[in-house]
């Protein structure tokens, strides 16, 4: 048996939408290292509910790191301090006894909260939803090398594939600018042979209703590819970049 | 027309307008170091190279052009910040910069004390009745660097063009989706050097004039 960890937690608590919300002071004692983050916060509500207190809302689902669901930010880091991992996966052995945790909610307009620690990414949707995907039926499984990918494309088109769109590069950047995420899917798709056809329109349609949801603006800071959990790099932003200019140079309708 | 709006309205187009009007005040940067430093030739090379410059016929709408590149930026700057602090909306409470440097973070910052920075030095020397000296514009800047706080205020400015430099001409690169992982190590490093040749080479002549000449010929 390790020694449990005893924490000082600041949790941002928000009733709804409308309110306003305050930061609320919790004590864990008695923390396994071994625990996962959030194993760490459903002692916590566990303790809440106990008392007949609201337990803190949080967004979870897989906790393997793969759906994108868990978003809060420990301390200033989206996903806390391990870097290329998410709060799920993140273990409390990588904190110290006696630390204090501030944990706040992704902080963008675009992401409203909707009750403490939970935002609603539905931009994140309906970005997708405005080009994120081929039109066509693409058919079932083409034969082996019937479709020829240079393994370079493949590769690249894998990592920028990656993304789980939980949005820690909208909570990350200074400017609550969603480039990086956008600029994965845009590089996933318009890597690959299938996804090429589309490809200009869908850069142009993407980036307007970025804009639209009241993203900020990209200044290449890079924070976002430090906190991102899959480490999706920025040279996806500039491929982005390359692929707008390239359609806004082209296109006939804009 | 709407293809040109196109640059002014979305995120993306106004990341490029940025980055070309930069572009175009990082290469007059290169080109006004490289006519100072005629100044350490001594009053007659510095005079006619000064000469040589405001009798170019092309003088006026240049400046004009660049004027107008300069309002460009600052106005799209301005915009920026405030569409990005709208985006964040609630800050943080506890803040952590997730990797990005002081450069990068402040741009507005340096780059609005550049803005003030250029008209105090519009101010000083292009409108500062520098025919009337005896040594024309080379004894003008002599006289005001001998001055400890005009110098200093000089050298101030330099460490704030620099740390502007030093984000702004990497950026545009990566703006321009340029973009590899053999070159941009490469390209970092280049800009880095430009902008710490820009920032010194600009710091220096104050310097020499105040403490090296001590304002003599
Ligand atoms: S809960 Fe699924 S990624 Fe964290």
């Amino acid at each position: 048996m390790t020694n449990g960890l005893n924490l000082k937690l600041k949790i941002w608590r928000q009733k709804n939408q409308s309110s306003d919300g305050q930061l609320k002071d919790y004590h864990v004692k008695d923390i396994s290292p071994d625990m996962s983050f959030l194993e760490m916060l459903d002692t916590l509500n566990e303790e809440l509910e106990s008392n007949g207190e609201e337990p803190v809302a949080f967004e979870h689902d897989c906790r393997e790191g793969i759906c994108g669901s868990c978003s809060m930010v420990v301390n200033g880091k989206p996903h806390g301090p391990e870097r290329g991992t998410t709060v799920c996966q993140l273990h409390m052995r990588r904190f110290s006894d006696g630390d204090t945790l501030v944990i706040e909610p992704w902080r963008a307009k675009a992401f409203p909260i909707i009750k403490d620690l939970v935002v609603e990414r539905s931009a994140f949707d309906r970005i997708i939803a405005a080009g994120g995907f081929i039109t066509a039926r693409t058919g079932s499984a083409p034969d082996g090398n019937a479709v020829q990918i240079p393994k370079e494309h493949a590769e690249l088109a894998m990592d920028a594939a990656a993304c789980i769109g939980c949005g820690a590069c909208v909570a990350a950047c200074k400017n609550a600018s969603a480039m990086l995420f956008v600029a994965a899917k845009v590089s996933h798709l318009s890597l690959l042979p299938q996804g090429k056809v589309e490809a200009r329109k869908r850069v142009l349609d993407m980036v307007k209703v970025m804009d639209q949801e009241g993203f900020g603006n990209c200044t290449n800071t890079q924070a976002c590819e430090v906190e991102c959990p899959k480490e999706i790099k920025i040279e996806n932003i500039a491929r982005l970049n390359r692929e707008w200019i390239k359609a806004s140079a082209a296109a006939r309708d804009v | 027309m709407s293809r040109l709006s196109h640059f002014f309205t979305t995120s993306i187009g106004q990341k490029q307008l940025m980055a070309i009007t930069g572009l175009v005040w990082v290469l007059f940067l290169i080109g006004h170091l490289s006519g100072n430093l005629s100044l350490l030739l001594g009053p007659e090379a510095f005079n006619a190279y000064a000469e040589f410059l405001s009798s170019q016929p092309l003088l006026i709408p240049v400046e004009i052009v660049l004027s107008i590149i300069l309002l460009t930026h600052v106005f799209l700057a301005i915009r920026i910040t405030i569409q990005n602090r709208t985006a964040r909306g609630t800050k943080y409470m506890h803040k952590d910069a997730s990797g990005a440097n002081f450069a990068s973070r402040s741009m507005i910052l340096t780059g609005l004390l550049i803005f003030a920075f250029m008209i105090i030095h519009l101010m000083n020397f292009k409108f500062g009745g520098y025919e009337d000296h005896d040594l024309k514009l080379y004894g003008l800047v002599m006289e005001k660097f001998t001055h400890p706080e005009f110098s200093l205020m000089y050298l101030g400015f330099m460490l704030v063009l620099g740390a502007h430099l030093v984000h702004a001409i990497q950026s545009v690169f990566q703006t321009f989706g340029w973009n590899h992982p053999i070159y941009t190590p490469l390209i970092k490093r280049i800009s880095l050097a430009l902008a710490l040749i820009l920032a010194t080479g600009f710091a220096y002549l104050p310097l020499w004039a105040w403490l090296i000449k001590k304002g003599g010929v």
